[in-house]
């Protein structure tokens, strides 16, 4: 397809791309390349420096840092993308019947949208997690909570544009089935949107997730979570600097990988660069 | 136009002697960090800093590291009536900071407002046996119990209950609702205070003893552990002291620069785990001890507090009174554990991760205060020990009222806790443990054995016969030693840390207070 090929072609967005997808792969991987076991304590190693055995370095109960970091990705980056997934999925679905349904249906999700995104969103989370409890997943749950809102109405409003468009109007006059117009006319046209906002997202939701644990909210000792890791680096910040550095590049890579990718899908599907070709 | 030479060198050598004078002044004030704020300070009740009721308020005698007294409010006492009536001789030179006259009378007017507040200092067994307060004349007080009691004078020593606030404070002669200022007849006198924030004390300019060399003591909150290091590192405060307030890594780092002196206490307190015997999994003795033997606190000792903590045996370390009676420790031996495990009927099951008892894993939490400098690590550490021999410990950081709640109503299966130091141990922690105030009241509640150790507890504070009290705690150390109901982990020591100048700082008998009286620089 034309996209993929352009993809290619946009040097930053390859980038992006092989970083993550390395990343992905290494924390499927983790549990076979990963030199330790991620949550070993071996406190005669605490803060060991870096080795020829411990790559980066030991933790305050002499864990191995490269290991946690490996591990990391799992907790960080797989319960992100899960949380995005959810959301959008959540989202679009109720975008559509939204868009496409109209009338009282239609006004009643979009005023209750209205009430979800006037809380700001941080708020919003601190307060679902102080009601349902620490733990990732209710981390996971407030994030739906505070982000679907925002899908429903993106979603929404795209449908409404591509419903008015002869083809689709063409096609509910032949009697087409709504299911048949919403799969094969209205999603794939969604779809471009739909990613782009979702890859610009995911770095908000992995950083999300990350302070959550670094504040003690989200996922608990002694699983590796790259927010946890800094949180317990921040306590010898003074002493062992080093300790806040591996964490803390994993994150920031991660997070720019998925934003410019977000930003360079954002060029590269935006419709009106294509009818200027 | 010219410049008018003699003019500005009268000007330079004036800002020469100006600069050596500042010099020469010493420095009498002192900014300090807490990781709260000092809260009520009303000298009768619980919810104030130690130490700042410690600089406000003062009791009849002093306790001394040694174990005697001095003379404090009080001139001299005599013990009469088989140790049941005593009768003190008070300083007549003596006045509150608001110019109220200190004297039998509102001496008298002070515990009585403590002894009509009875229930919340069930604690304190002497509250119970007071039976009269009389100001004989103006400056005799008398007290009669209704039997001798042999830690009254520490009890009336130590930071509270037992000290004066100005009568003119208390709201209808009483305290227990309340008080309407912080006045006493210490050294040093509240000044300004913003809560959470910050907390003034300035000298008492008509302290009757000798005045303190620091005018002004500042007291800063500052909660994070990292935030008060950076603060004394920057010049933001001068000193840090207490128990939880710097971690054994950041205290060795400091003693290493020039610009600060850290200096650590004698052992004050143990530093323990409380078992909850009431809880399903922790029932048995058998999963007790074998917890008691995965736990290596040589290696907390060294690993975590780098040696500046000697790993604890026993509940009460030996050289507390009553407490040198040769128990056996639990060592450190994963084998046996294992073994006492197997024994319990909790058994490794293949394709689980954790060992189990009719059909369910071992799963137990430890709850920690997140705000102190070392728990959550040790927690860290003991997940691991557990997770060796196929048990599952979950951890959970609170805030310390969250922490203390939880504690208090027995909510728990594991949790940190401390023995009170001396001079509390083992008279007043063992007193605790009669009531449900603490932790250790409701955790005791599974042992069959419980009735009589509280009998025990009880019998010994009133007993006379030396032998026959070394014979009671002898009982409820052993009985709580071997029911394995805590987990010693290290004798833990008080810690500070201030910049050079500061002379004089030293550790008070009481691990809660703070000498600053004795600090200059």
């Amino acid at each position: 397809m034309n996209i993929t090929k352009k993809l290619i072609n946009n040097k930053t967005a390859l980038i992006c791309l092989i970083i993550i997808t390395t990343i992905v792969i290494l924390g499927i991987l983790a549990p076979y390349i990963a030199p330790y076991d991620p949550n070993k304590v071996r406190i005669v190693r605490k803060y060991a420096a870096m080795s020829s055995q411990h790559w980066l370095g030991c933790d305050h109960l002499g864990r191995d840092i490269l290991s946690r970091l490996l591990y990391g990705i799992r907790s960080t980056l797989f319960l992100s993308l899960l949380t995005m997934i959810i959301t959008i999925v959540v989202g679009s679905l109720i975008g559509l019947i939204s868009g496409y349904q109209r009338g009282k249906l239609d006004e009643c999700i979009m005023r209750l949208c209205d009430i979800m995104l006037s809380f700001p969103s941080q708020v919003m989370i601190l307060a679902i997690v102080g009601v349902l409890g620490v733990g990732i997943e209710n981390v996971i749950i407030a994030n739906i909570v505070v982000k679907w809102a925002w899908y429903s109405r993106m979603i929404r409003s795209s449908v409404i544009k591509y419903s008015r468009k002869n083809y689709i109007l063409f096609s509910r006059a032949i009697g087409a089935p709504h299911s048949f117009i919403i799969c094969r006319h209205l999603l794939p046209n969604v779809m471009s949107e739909l990613v782009i906002l979702a890859t610009l997202d995911t770095g908000w939701v992995i950083l999300n997730i990350s302070a959550l644990s670094f504040i003690g909210l989200g996922v608990q000792a002694p699983t590796a979570e790259w927010g946890l890791m800094l949180s317990e680096a921040k306590n010898v910040m003074t002493q062992h600097p080093k300790q806040m550095v591996f964490p803390g590049i994993a994150i920031l890579i991660v997070v720019a990988a998925f934003n410019m990718l977000g930003d360079c899908l954002r060029d590269i599907l935006d419709p009106k660069d294509q009818k200027h070709e | 136009m010219s410049f008018n030479f003699p003019h500005l060198k009268k000007l330079f050598i004036f800002l020469m002697l100006s600069c050596f004078s500042f010099n020469c002044l010493a420095k009498d004030d002192i900014t300090f960090a807490n990781f709260r704020d000092i809260r009520d300070l009303n000298p009768h009740l619980y919810s104030g800093e130690m130490w700042a009721q410690n600089m406000l308020y003062e009791s009849l005698v002093h306790y001394n590291e040694d174990g005697t007294f001095s003379p404090w409010l009080a001139e001299s006492w005599t013990i009469t009536n088989e140790g049941k009536t005593y009768t003190f001789k008070l300083r007549k030179d003596v006045t509150f900071s608001d110019g109220a006259k200190f004297d039998a009378h509102s001496a008298k007017l002070n515990w009585d407002a403590v002894l009509s507040n009875k229930v919340r200092h069930t604690w304190l067994e002497m509250v119970r046996l007071i039976t009269e307060v009389k100001a004989v004349d103006d400056y005799t007080l008398e007290v009669n119990l209704s039997e001798p009691y042999y830690p009254f004078m520490i009890e009336i020593a130590v930071t509270r209950p037992m000290r004066f606030i100005s009568p003119n404070s208390m709201i209808d002669g009483e305290t227990k609702n309340g008080v309407k200022s912080y006045i006493g007849t210490g050294p040093y006198v509240l000044g300004d205070h913003k809560k959470d924030q910050y907390a003034v004390f300035n000298a008492n300019p008509t302290y009757w003893g000798t005045k303190p060399l620091l005018k002004k003591v500042t007291m800063k909150v500052i909660a994070d552990n990292q935030s008060r290091l950076m603060a004394l590192e920057k010049g933001e405060i001068d000193l840090i002291y207490g128990k939880n307030m710097v971690d054994a890594d950041s205290f060795e780092r400091f003693s290493s620069m020039d610009k600060f002196q850290t200096l650590m206490s004698k052992p004050v307190s143990s530093r323990i785990v409380l078992m909850n015997t009431t809880r399903n999994q922790l029932s048995d003795v058998n999963v007790r001890q074998a917890i008691e033997h995965i736990i290596s606190k040589k290696d907390i000792s060294e690993g975590i507090f780098n040696n500046s903590e000697a790993p604890a045996d026993t509940l009460m370390a030996t050289n507390i009174p009553y407490a040198n009676i040769g128990l056996k420790p639990y060592v450190y031996d994963t084998k046996l554990a294992e073994t006492l495990l197997d024994k319990a009927g909790w058994l490794k099951v293949k394709g689980e991760d954790y060992r189990q008892k009719d059909g369910k894993p071992f799963e137990i939490t430890l709850y920690y205060d997140s705000n102190t400098a070392s728990q959550k690590t040790i927690a860290q550490y003991m997940q691991d020990e557990f997770e060796q021999v196929g048990l599952k410990l979950n951890i959970h950081g609170e805030e310390e009222q969250g922490y203390r709640d939880r504690q208090k109503a027995g909510d728990f299966d594991m949790v940190f806790d401390i023995s009170w130091g001396t001079p509390y141990d083992p008279q007043s922690f063992l007193s605790g443990m009669k009531l449900p105030v603490y932790g250790d009241y409701m955790a005791q509640q599974g042992l069959k054995e419980k009735p009589q150790i509280d009998a025990s507890i009880s019998k010994a504070l009133i007993s006379t016969d030396e032998k026959e009290r070394q014979d009671l705690f002898r009982y409820v150390l052993e009985t709580l030693h071997n029911q394995a109901v805590y987990i010693p982990l290290t004798y833990e020591r008080n810690r500070a840390i201030a910049v050079k100048s500061l002379k004089g700082i030293e550790f008070a008998p009481s691990q809660f207070d703070i000498p600053f009286e004795k600090m200059h620089f």
